[in-house]
């Protein structure tokens, strides 16, 4: 069989391009202690494992920590790392609310107040948007301040404040849903409020719904199939 | 030819350290490559992209296999992929229907993706491999397989996180567009996603929700 070596219109296959790893990150240790830093990079692991037995693999990790010393080390570790670890930083954060440690509270807190900084991507909407990231690490904090409800945190305050002045919309509306779990009456009330006089009463108006509700996609406007091998006739 | 240089993120945090372990297998190799349009395409993932080593999940062949894995087994009953069901079992189906091929490339000038003339032929830049983890790049197949389709068709609405006012939002939910279909799946990965943990399932719920609050001219009226 001859070789297929003919020019190819526009040579680009020709042409690949090359990519070179330069960096591996690794969390960085900040305990002094390895039996302690192997503990978080294992519970970190499981966090994100897969499989049959995933989510019993996580639970049993978790069950077995959440002492005052590790949740320290976890949001030590998070300080630790840099703006654009927005992975790395997302993993400390959901086993921080998964620990359910009231201990985390303070430092959710704190986060969730902390300025967005600004779009560094040069396009947020085909790209990586670094606002969005920002975002989503906060919407996630504040499911965590949600649930720290259920163990006497009250972080009312904060989630008002976000409520009433947040540039976002998914901030406003994970606070506002965070207020409603936490169940305050006068908080909710407040939030309300807040929300109409802002012109984001319609916020309040959502509904959280499980997804079977929800419209799904209609069968009828998927377009055919595909079939990229055979090109068409010529001019046409 | 371009060069690109890239920095691994730590592998406990993308899934990559999991899943890795698993598509170390022929079988799985085999399956990816001939069914979500790797075939044909080996020239670009070598030079670095991992064609020469696909089970090292520092490199992006490997990667792209995870999000693969995620993609085509996170519905319970993965073998029904039917359209009629949930958006988890017919993604797959999906992208295997609406990609011709799938190339690797250093930069799509920002990108993570493009569906270059919304031919089908998707190509994957060095973003999604190293800022997505496992899950986000099986999203990311199906929201770029729907732009064969579809393109964006509005603008932004306040309050957005991927910009008021500019152009690459979908006009609304019943559009069906690469957003809604980008969503969809993350709700139910979220609602019923398996062989998975809680915590990436949270992480998808909250994804979704940031795309339902800001990806639509016209908020659907809901939240996950």
């Amino acid at each position: 069989m001859p070789v297929d070596d003919a020019p190819r219109v526009g040579g680009n296959d020709a042409f690949v391009d090359k990519l070179t790893i330069t960096a591996i990150h690794r969390y960085p240790d900040v305990t002094g202690d390895e039996r302690l830093y192997r503990t978080l990079i294992k519970a970190l692991a499981a966090m994100t494992g897969g499989g049959a037995d995933a989510e019993k693999n996580y639970q049993r990790t978790i069950h077995e920590l959440g002492d005052d010393a590790f949740i320290d080390v976890v949001l030590k570790t998070l300080d630790a790392l840099e703006e654009d670890e927005y992975q790395e930083r997302w993993a400390l954060i959901q086993l921080a609310i998964d620990l359910e440690h009231p201990a985390a509270g303070n430092y959710l807190v704190q986060f969730v107040r902390r300025d967005i900084p600004p779009e560094r991507s040069k396009d947020p909407v085909h790209g990586v948007s670094t606002v969005t990231e920002e975002v989503i690490l906060r919407t996630t904090a504040i499911e965590g301040l949600a649930r720290l409800f259920r163990h006497d945190y009250d972080s009312s305050d904060a989630l008002l404040e976000i409520v009433s002045s947040a540039e976002y919309t998914a901030l406003r509306r994970a606070s506002w849903f965070a207020l409603i779990d936490g169940g305050r009456v006068d908080a909710i009330e407040r939030a309300r409020e807040l929300l109409r006089n802002g012109g984001y009463g319609w916020i309040a108006d959502l509904k959280r719904i499980p997804v079977h509700e929800a419209e799904q996609h209609n069968p009828e406007l998927i377009n055919p199939p595909k079939r990229g091998d055979i090109p068409p006739p010529f001019n046409e | 030819m371009a060069i690109c240089n890239a920095i691994v993120p730590d592998k406990s945090a993308t899934g990559d350290a999991f899943y890795g372990s698993f598509i170390c297998n022929q079988a799985y190799v085999d399956y990816f490559w001939n069914t979500y349009g790797f075939a044909g395409t080996g020239t670009t993932w070598q030079n670095g992209f991992g064609y020469e080593d696909c089970c090292n999940t520092d490199l992006p062949l490997a990667r792209a296999f995870n999000g693969c894995y995620v993609l085509t087994y996170s519905a319970e009953d993965y073998l029904n992929d039917n359209y009629a069901g949930a958006c988890l079992n017919w993604a797959r189906r999906y992208v295997r229907e609406h990609t011709v091929t799938l190339t690797a490339k250093c930069d799509g000038d920002g990108a993570v993706a493009r569906n270059k003339g919304r031919s089908g032929n998707i190509e994957l830049y060095s973003p999604f491999f190293y800022t997505k983890n496992a899950p986000g790049r099986a999203e990311t197949l199906l929201h770029e397989s729907r732009h064969g389709a579809l393109s964006h068709n509005a603008k932004f609405p306040k309050g957005s996180t991927f910009g008021e006012g500019k152009d690459g939002a979908d006009s609304n939910w019943a559009y069906n567009g690469a957003w809604m279909y980008g969503a969809l799946y993350l709700w139910w990965y979220f609602a019923q996603g398996a062989r998975t943990t809680s915590a990436f399932r949270q992480l998808a719920r909250q994804r979704a929700n940031v795309v339902i609050d800001g990806a639509f001219a016209e908020h659907p009226g809901y939240s996950v």
